[in-house]
């Protein structure tokens, strides 16, 4: 078995580094009517009339709610497009 | 003031004094006062919230310099006036905290800007509870 290079490490850490997951977390907010906010996540997401719903009402009972999770790429467009919706959105590592 | 739903799977709003075309003019002009918006949104998207507004402001201003006696809003324009119109309820939201109003006692104590913003918010929120109800939500089924 060849010997790991510095090289072979450092890709190896940025590898890992990038393979940990990243939660979508929508924030509450005192504007945003709920409806709309459920309205969103199908759009965004794509999810069900159900599961939009479901995380909705976790934002507005808990203050907060991962509606996503995956890689950071993708992440930060989520983040962007909720963002254009108008929603209160961060990103965070999972974990 | 009146709001009814189209025919045409839109919204109808009729203004009936100088009054109610000012408070619908006010949809744009407080979008100018301090948000908590800086925290969360990347510039990009300010060009964006802007068009928002300048669309709804451009609409409003049209139907009542000729003097049409109502703003339509057909289906396609809804999101750009929900946009606009949420832009204004968190400038409310941010300036006056206008959700918590609601317990804060007799109204006729209140000073006169807070009353007006407390009561704008309002009107503001039954218009985009009638974009969701009668198009936003039927265009996603």
């Amino acid at each position: 078995m060849p010997k790991t290079t510095p090289d072979t490490q450092k890709k190896q850490q940025t590898l890992k580094q990038s393979d940990v997951p990243w939660n979508v977390v929508v924030l509450n907010d005192p504007v945003n009517l709920q409806d709309y906010v459920a309205l969103v996540f199908k759009k965004v997401f794509g999810y069900s009339q159900a599961k939009a719903e479901t995380l909705m009402m976790e934002v507005h009972t808990q203050g907060r709610s991962i509606v996503w999770t995956g890689g950071r790429e993708k992440a930060e467009f989520y983040v962007q497009q909720l963002h254009g919706w108008q929603l209160q959105t961060t990103m965070e590592k999972e974990g | 003031m009146k709001i009814l739903p189209t025919l045409e799977g839109g919204l109808c709003i009729l203004p009936e004094s100088e009054i109610d075309w000012d408070e619908l003019q006010l949809i744009c002009s407080d979008e100018d006062r301090p948000t908590y918006w800086g925290e969360y949104v990347v510039p990009d998207l300010e060009e964006n919230f802007r068009n928002q507004t300048q669309f709804v402001d451009a609409a409003i201003k049209q139907a009542r310099q000729n003097n049409e006696p109502a703003i339509f809003i057909p289906p396609a324009e809804a999101e750009r006036w929900y946009g606009a119109i949420n832009q204004v309820r968190l400038s409310l939201q941010a300036s006056y905290d206008v959700e918590d109003l609601d317990e804060a006692g007799d109204l006729n104590d209140w000073e006169p800007e807070l009353r007006s913003a407390y009561f704008r918010n309002r009107f503001y929120l039954l218009l985009q509870s009638m974009l969701l109800e009668f198009i936003m939500n039927k265009a996603e089924c």
